[in-house]
């Protein structure tokens, strides 16, 4: 059973020197280009199972948000095709779909409401929301008086609330304190158990080591090396020293 | 292809509709009861507009005619209306994908549905003012009558051209920051230019059609038949017809548009 598959993906933005040329490009009746592509990723093939626990390394820009935006459904691609089957949860960087605005609280029933979850749910899922997220009083403050931490917290909690077949996480780990850190991780390590699909990009190789059971590093927009945690992760690491020699 | 991707918005609406209206309810419930007395203001700030209108156009200024029995005010206000609800909703769906960048920017989420939101919400609005307008009927003592059920029909034709305006305008603002003064002057020509506060029999006949070539005339013309005239809305079966055309080539022109830049929406946000 296949819980992702990506056929041939690519994505490309058309970078304009100005907002203007964008439109002189579409008024021009000879076709005349104006931009300049530039592929965030490039012929993407990729299958993943269910149950399967993915984690996604690459330097900053190879592509890696963007591939999990393509799979989120959030981003489109330029070509190729993406197929999801189960019920997705995205946690992609802070605060993800949350509105400045509203508080604590009322983001969360926002946030069920998009997701098409009813508000009786909402309403059970709610005590465990708010006991995971500790954030007190908070929760009936708006969300630009949170701190990053906070924010990340409270994003978790209801990511991972609303009991997701995929969950997809992007750098989640880099904020909030180390407490809640190990809490999260512990949360996730029950997912783990539960037979979830995970796919998580991150820099820290230690995560992706301890908790992933394949590794797929991109590099450029396309997939450097697929294959189990250890061999691709030893292989990242040797590019790093290789990189960084060339620098001294 | 056109009537494929009809196909498609319509079915993504009705797929949707449940999450369509409880978004609206949430629209609405922050756009006015963001302040201290809250929900109050919905009321309150209509029915204020309404009496300084009554005192102003009622009371004060009597140098406005009477159309026929009925007072200048009530005219106006069948007028006023219609015209606030429109422009007003134009002019906030222009920028509304960026109003819900936090949402489109970390969840899957159809686009499509979000100028809608903002339209339903508004009618939310323009269901207040309404009530208003029955409210100085009853005070002139001025009977609804069976007409004034034409009121849904014109409110319908309203509804549907502001879509049409929507997805037009919300999706070329992506791809061109402009369309927002663009959009804010020619409100502020439509505003003088539809005959709220003057009478289309006051401009010399044979320059009458440039001013309905504007489709709010016809809505316009509409309430006011609605309230006042009680004329059926098959009386003037030309401009009913033009109506209907103009909107319809709209509606197709924005989902042409909106289709064609849909790929690439999210990334302009």
């Amino acid at each position: 059973m296949k819980a992702v598959r990506l056929i041939n993906i690519s994505k490309f933005y058309k970078l304009y020197d100005s907002p203007s040329d964008r439109i002189k490009e579409m008024l021009n009746p000879f076709g005349r280009r104006y931009h300049k592509e530039f592929y965030a990723i490039k012929d993407i093939n990729l299958e993943i199972s269910k149950g399967e626990k993915v984690g996604i390394i690459g330097r900053n820009g190879s592509g890696k948000s963007t591939l999990l935006k393509i799979i989120s459904g959030i981003t489109i691609p330029t070509a190729g095709k993406a197929e999801v089957d189960g019920q997705l949860s995205t946690l992609l960087e802070l605060g993800s779909g949350f509105n400045p605005y509203y508080t604590g609280y009322e983001n969360i029933y926002f946030y069920g409401l998009v997701l098409g979850i009813s508000k009786k749910e909402m309403n059970e899922k709610l005590p465990s929301i708010l006991e995971f997220a500790e954030l007190g009083e908070y929760i009936n403050q708006p969300l630009r008086t949170y701190s990053r931490g906070m924010k990340s917290k409270l994003a978790f909690s209801v990511a991972i609330s609303i009991d997701p077949d995929i969950l997809i996480l992007d750098e989640v780990f880099a904020v909030g304190d180390e407490f809640f850190r190990k809490k999260s991780l512990l949360k996730l390590e029950e997912l783990w158990a539960m037979g979830k699909t995970i796919i998580m990009a991150s820099h820290s190789l230690n995560n992706i080591q301890t908790y992933c059971d394949r590794v797929i590093w991109i590099h450029k927009g396309r997939v450097e090396d697929d294959a189990g945690p250890t061999s691709v992760v030893e292989r990242y690491k040797e590019m790093k020293i290789r990189s960084t020699q060339n620098i001294q | 292809m056109i009537f494929k991707s009809l196909k498609h918005f319509f079915r993504d609406f009705a797929e949707n509709r449940e999450l369509i209206i409880k978004l609206s309810i949430n629209d609405f419930k922050r756009t006015y009861t963001e302040t201290f007395i809250g929900a109050a203001w919905v009321i309150l700030h209509p029915l204020l507009l309404t009496l300084i209108f009554m005192l102003v156009f009622g009371f004060g200024f009597r140098s406005h005619a009477p159309i026929g029995e009925i007072p200048f005010v009530v005219w106006l206000l069948c007028g006023l209306f219609s015209w606030s609800f429109f422009s007003e909703t134009t002019t906030s769906n222009t920028n509304i994908f960026k109003q819900y960048s936090f949402l489109l920017k970390k969840v899957n989420f159809r686009l499509s549905i979000i100028p809608i939101i903002k339209v339903i919400s508004n009618t939310m609005l323009h269901g207040i003012y309404i009530i208003m307008l029955f409210g100085v009927l009853l005070a002139y003592q001025i009977p609804l009558t069976i007409y004034s059920l034409q009121l849904i029909y014109y409110f319908f034709a309203m509804f549907v051209l502001l879509l049409a305006v929507s997805w037009l305008f919300s999706s070329l603002y992506l791809i061109l920051p402009d369309t927002r003064p663009i959009v804010t002057v020619l409100m502020r020509i439509g505003f003088f230019a539809t005959p709220i506060f003057w009478r289309i029999d006051t401009i010399n006949p044979s320059y009458q059609f440039l001013f309905k070539l504007n489709p709010m005339y016809y809505i316009l013309q509409g309430y006011r038949d609605s309230i006042i005239f009680h004329q059926p809305f098959w009386h003037d079966m030309s401009m009913t017809l033009y109506f209907w055309g103009f909107t319809i080539v709209t509606l197709a022109i924005s989902i042409y548009v909106f289709t064609k830049l849909r790929p690439q929406m999210v990334d302009l946000i």
